[in-house]
């Protein structure tokens, strides 16, 4: 019996299952893997899959964030990608109001779409191919995304998915990562009374 | 007798919430029973078969419908007449036409305003059904087996039909191809004068489609023609400090009484199974003018319970409502 790298899972229930030969060769891919760093691992795993004609597991090709701004990957980008609707993406992402849900339809008409300037009708027409619950104005949702950094203006009324939005749907569903992003992108607030006592100075 | 009992009547219930009279709250009432029957565990299909697509417009973002309705002509329509076209033009049969989800296991079948034609067409179909006709059995069934098909599909256990407010041909089809029918009725005096053509039209209907049946070629599919009264629920009345207000409360004996006298007992005629409880017994329930939260649904297109307006009371109130008309579906079709 080989020890497992601390990374990686211990062999559980499931190989109950398998016979002596199968669990023969895993403890010694495992062994073998285990001597590799995490990178060269995934390097590997990725050229045993072609060479044996294996499609990728699913734990890793679905739901993955994606490596945005890698100009030299050759895996498929996300617009091709349509491995998950959109209603299941919007189950994974849990928004709670109106603009993160403009927010996750965005992400969703721009990465697995290949959509990148979108309006109004676009993201209601996504709406309800992800079962969502109408918006009572989605023009004005849309206008409350971009108002709040989620979206930004694109020309002629078009709107953009904006790299704050972007991040922001990629830490969900996690709300505190998500509502930190926001918040750090927040902009200063005036301090209106040390300015409004300087006024009031000034007239005395 | 050739009436269809494929797996899919038999797996979902049809009901049409029905009456002549418009501004009822029939889509009101058919989208919050929907929810409230799916929060008990069921799955219900929606036929938007009014073309003022209400129903749609209800529960579908309004650009979302036009974008519907200027595609709906087109091979990848997806509303009611998309569905039927080929049938209405005498192009083949049915196009199989998918729903969309709104709510959870809430579906919609949207509505289309060139239904309004297909009607039109429906008229010398129903006619043709009298001289044995497939063309004629293929119209007028068209509808039955588009939901038969959507049913299947969705594992759908209740199918409402949100039928228009008039006595036309495309309601005379929904309505023979409904198990149940639930009339809504609003606490004022022109709900009672349309109770009162309600039955005798019903019972033509019904008797017209049995000498059809008698006609019918072996092996056709054919509409079940046997719509029973389930129940009827007074709506739009104001209640003040927990009683209905005078100007309403007259109106409830006298809509119970128009119920018994104008329709249990003319459907009773021709059978009494189509209309087996009493007056008194067939209130499904009441419905009080909900107000704020009942333009709030509309708008979000959501329950009256799930909206951002009113009170939680309000909303709570509207829940309650709702869920007992949903049970006492549950109990009466079960």
């Amino acid at each position: 019996m080989v020890d497992y790298p601390e990374s990686l899972p211990p062999v559980g229930p499931l190989e109950a299952g398998r016979s002596d030969d199968d669990l023969k060769v895993l403890n010694e891919v495992l062994a073998a893997f285990g001597r590799l760093k995490p990178d060269r691992r995934e390097k590997i795993l990725s050229i045993v899959a072609t060479y044996y004609g294996v499609k990728a597991p699913e734990a890793i090709s679905v739901l993955a964030a994606p490596h945005h701004g890698d100009a030299t990957r050759s895996e498929p980008s996300f617009s091709e990608d349509r491995s998950i609707s959109p209603k299941q993406f919007m189950l994974e992402k849990q928004p709670k109001t109106d603009v993160e849900r403009v927010a996750c339809l965005a992400y969703y008409l721009t990465h697995y779409r290949g959509i990148q300037n979108f309006n109004a009708l676009d993201v209601s027409k996504l709406n309800t191919e992800a079962a969502q619950v109408k918006f009572a104005d989605a023009s004005v949702a849309l206008a409350n995304a971009t108002k709040l950094n989620y979206l930004a203006p694109a020309g002629k009324g078009a709107k953009q998915l904006s790299a704050l939005g972007e991040q922001f749907v990629l830490a969900l569903p996690d709300r505190d990562r998500a509502r930190n992003i926001m918040a750090s992108a927040r902009p200063r607030r005036k301090r209106r009374k040390a300015n409004e006592e300087q006024s009031g100075d000034e007239t005395q | 007798m050739n009436t269809n009992t494929g797996p899919a009547r038999r797996r979902a219930l049809r009901i049409a919430i029905f009456n002549h009279k418009g501004g009822v709250g029939k889509t009101t009432l058919i989208v919050n029973i929907a929810a409230a029957l799916a929060s008990l565990g069921k799955r219900i299909l929606l036929v938007d078969s009014d073309p003022q697509c209400n129903l749609t417009a209800y529960l579908i973002e309004e650009s979302v419908v036009d974008d519907l309705l200027d595609t709906s002509d087109s091979d990848v329509g997806r509303t009611l007449w998309s569905a039927v076209k080929p049938v209405a033009e005498a192009l083949g049969d049915i196009r199989l036409v998918d729903p969309i989800e709104r709510l959870p296991n809430v579906y919609v079948l949207p509505g289309d305003i060139r239904l309004s034609g297909f009607e039109q067409g429906l008229s010398p179909l129903w006619d043709e059904c009298f001289q044995r006709k497939t063309k004629g059995f293929r119209g007028t069934t068209a509808v039955s087996r588009l939901v038969d098909y959507a049913a299947l599909k969705y594992e759908v256990d209740f199918v409402f039909y949100d039928a228009g407010p008039n006595i036309g041909a495309l309601n005379r089809v929904l309505l023979l191809d409904c198990d149940y029918f639930i009339v809504p009725a609003a606490c004022d005096v022109f709900s009672i004068i349309a109770l009162k053509t309600l039955g005798y039209t019903l019972v033509n209907w019904i008797s017209d489609w049995k000498t059809i049946v008698q006609l019918a070629p072996t092996g056709t599919y054919l509409l079940p023609g046997l719509p029973k009264f389930l129940g009827y629920i007074p709506q739009r009345f104001r209640v003040y400090g927990g009683d209905v207000a005078a100007s309403y409360a007259k109106y409830l004996p006298r809509i119970e009484k128009s119920v018994s006298s104008d329709l249990i007992t003319v459907l009773r005629r021709i059978d009494h199974a189509l209309a087996p409880r009493s007056g008194s017994e067939s209130e499904l329930g009441q419905v009080k003018d909900f107000a704020s939260i009942a333009a709030a649904s509309q708008a979000e297109g959501r329950p009256m319970k799930d909206v951002s307006a009113g009170t939680p009371a309000q909303r709570t109130d509207a829940e309650q409502a709702f869920l007992h008309i949903a049970k006492k579906i549950i109990m009466l079709t079960s």
